[in-house]
C-alpha cells in the first residue's frame, strides 16, 4: 500500500483530522515526519493511503480543518 | 471535618479524579505533543479529549480554541497580556481579583495603558449604564468577573458580552467561582475570553486551568506571553498565533489536564443545574441560621445571586473566628480573599469570614457550623 504524509499544522489539527476522517471511515495514523521534509521544523502528520487522499482532504477542507502539506 | 472554603479550591475530589490521574501517570504517561511513539500519543489524544469535552461544555465549536494553563490567573494573564497595546484603555469591575485587577495594573504602568472601574454591587441595568457611559475610544476589553469570590453577586455576563459585541470590544470573563455551577456558553453570552480554574466548580487538580476563545477569535491579536518549545515549528524562532500550541509552551501538565477532564465528567454526571441549585440552597440556609447568630453580619450586595457568604463581627477579629473554627474541624477562609477592592466595594474593613459550598457539602454541615460559631461567640475565648 503506497502511503502519504498530509502535514498538519498542529497537533491538535492532527486529533481533530483524524477523529473527523474515522467518523467519515477513513483510518490513519499520526506520525511525527523528519523535520527535514517540513520547511519549519519538527511537525505532525497523518499517514494515509494514497488511494484515499483525495477524499480524506476533502473532508478536511469541507470541515475547515487546515493542513500544511503533503509528503 | 467540615469544608467550606471551596471558592478557594474544591475539596474533595470526586474518587474518578484521583484514580484517573493515578492510571495516567501509571500507563500513558507519555508527553503529549512532543513525540511519535505510543505513550506519548496516547497522552496526546487524552488532552484533546479534554479539550473536546471544554470546548463543547463551554458552547463552542473549536476544540483547539480552549488553551490549558496552570490556573486561572496564569489564564487571565495570557488573555489580558496576550491582547494589551500601548494606548489601550480597559474597564474592569471592583468585584474583581488580584488576578484581574494586579495583572491590568502592571501592564498599564509598563506599557502606558489605562483602565477605568465600574461599580458591580447596583443592579444590572445600573452597571450596563456605567459601562456604556465608560468606554472610550481607546477601549480594548471589558474584563469581569462573572461570580463575586466574596459576596453572591453574579454579573449578568450575557448582557456584557452583548454590549461589548455591539461596541466591537473584547470581553474577558473570570469565571474561577462560576465554571461549573453557572451556565456559561462562549457563543451564546458573546464572551471573547473565558479564563477559568480546573480546581474550584470544575472539580479537577490544583495546576489545571484554561482559556477558552469564541469561535471567531481572531488569534493574530493575541500575543503569546511565554516562549519555549511546544513540538512544532521547532526550525523557527517565533511562536507563531496558532492555538493552542503557540500559547502552551513547554509540557503541559497532563495529568492535571486528565484529572480535569474527570472532574468535568463529575460536573455532567452530577448535573451542573443541580449542583447550582444545592449550593443556593445551602446559601439560604446559612443565611437563616447565622442572620440569628448575635453580633455577626453578613455582607450582602443590593442585587443578590450566589451562594457566598462573607461575615463580619462586632468586637472580633474574623481572623480570629477562622481559627477557632479550624480548631474545631472546619474550614473557611478569612482575610481580604486576593479582593481588596471588591472589600472596598462591600465595605468590610479589610477582613471579613468567607464560607463556600461545593457539591460535597449537605445541609448537616450548615446546622453544625451555625451551632459552632454561636458557642465560639458566646465563650468569647479570644
Amino acid at each position: 500500500m503506497e502511503t502519504r504524509i498530509l502535514t498538519m499544522t498542529s497537533q491538535t489539527a492532527a486529533m481533530k483530522a483524524k477523529r473527523l476522517l474515522e467518523k467519515n471511515g477513513i483510518y490513519t495514523r499520526i506520525v511525527r515526519p523528519s523535520p527535514k521534509l517540513t520547511p519549519k521544523g519538527c511537525s505532525f502528520g497523518l499517514q494515509i493511503d494514497n488511494a484515499i487522499l483525495s477524499v480524506a482532504v476533502k473532508y478536511l477542507e469541507q470541515n475547515d480543518i487546515s493542513y500544511s502539506g503533503i509528503i | 471535618m467540615i469544608y467550606f472554603d471551596n471558592a478557594a479550591t474544591t475539596f474533595p475530589k470526586p474518587p474518578s479524579v484521583i484514580k484517573e490521574m493515578a492510571r495516567c501517570m501509571k500507563e500513558y504517561g507519555g508527553n503529549p505533543g512532543r513525540s511519535g511513539h505510543r505513550l506519548s500519543l496516547a497522552a496526546a489524544e487524552a488532552v484533546f479529549d479534554v479539550r473536546t469535552a471544554i470546548a463543547e461544555f463551554f458552547g463552542i465549536k473549536k476544540a483547539e480554541n480552549v488553551i490549558f494553563t496552570s490556573n486561572c490567573t496564569s489564564a487571565l494573564n495570557l488573555a489580558i497580556g496576550g491582547i494589551a497595546r500601548r494606548g489601550d484603555h480597559f474597564l474592569i469591575s471592583d468585584l474583581e481579583h488580584n488576578s484581574v485587577l494586579r495583572t491590568v495594573a502592571n501592564l498599564c504602568k509598563e506599557r502606558g495603558m489605562s483602565f477605568d472601574i465600574f461599580h458591580a454591587l447596583a443592579s444590572d441595568d445600573a452597571v450596563l449604564n456605567e459601562i456604556e457611559k465608560k468606554i472610550r475610544p481607546n477601549t480594548k476589553a471589558v474584563i469581569s468577573t462573572h461570580a463575586s469570590n466574596i459576596c453572591p453577586r453574579i454579573l449578568p455576563i450575557d448582557k456584557i458580552g452583548k454590549l461589548c459585541r455591539k461596541r466591537n470590544l473584547l470581553y474577558i470573563v473570570d469565571a474561577a467561582q462560576s465554571a461549573g455551577i453557572y451556565d456559561i456558553s462562549i457563543m451564546r453570552d458573546s464572551i471573547s475570553i473565558l479564563c477559568a480554574p480546573g480546581h474550584k466548580g470544575l472539580y479537577g487538580p490544583q495546576g489545571s486551568g484554561f482559556a477558552a476563545f469564541s469561535d471567531d477569535f481572531d488569534f493574530s491579536r493575541l500575543k503569546p506571553c511565554s516562549f519555549g518549545g511546544n513540538g512544532k515549528n521547532s526550525a523557527q524562532i517565533e511562536m507563531g498565533h496558532e492555538p493552542p500550541d503557540s500559547y502552551e509552551t513547554g509540557t503541559v501538565a497532563t495529568p492535571a489536564i486528565i484529572g480535569l477532564g474527570e472532574g468535568l465528567r463529575f460536573v455532567k454526571e452530577r448535573k451542573r443545574e443541580k449542583i447550582e441549585m444545592l449550593e443556593n440552597q445551602l446559601f439560604h440556609t446559612a443565611k437563616k441560621e447565622l442572620s440569628n447568630i448575635p453580633r455577626t453580619k453578613i455582607y450582602l450586595p443590593e442585587s443578590q445571586k450566589g451562594s457566598l457568604l462573607l461575615l463580619g463581627f462586632e468586637d472580633v477579629s474574623p481572623s480570629k473566628i477562622a481559627e477557632r473554627l479550624s480548631d474545631h474541624g472546619i474550614c473557611t477562609r478569612a482575610g481580604l480573599h486576593c479582593a481588596p477592592i471588591a472589600h472596598r466595594a462591600l465595605g468590610t474593613g479589610g477582613d471579613a469570614l468567607r464560607i463556600s459550598f461545593s457539591a460535597m457539602n449537605g445541609m448537616a454541615e450548615v446546622e453544625t457550623f451555625a451551632y459552632v460559631l454561636k458557642t465560639i461567640l458566646r465563650e468569647n475565648h479570644f
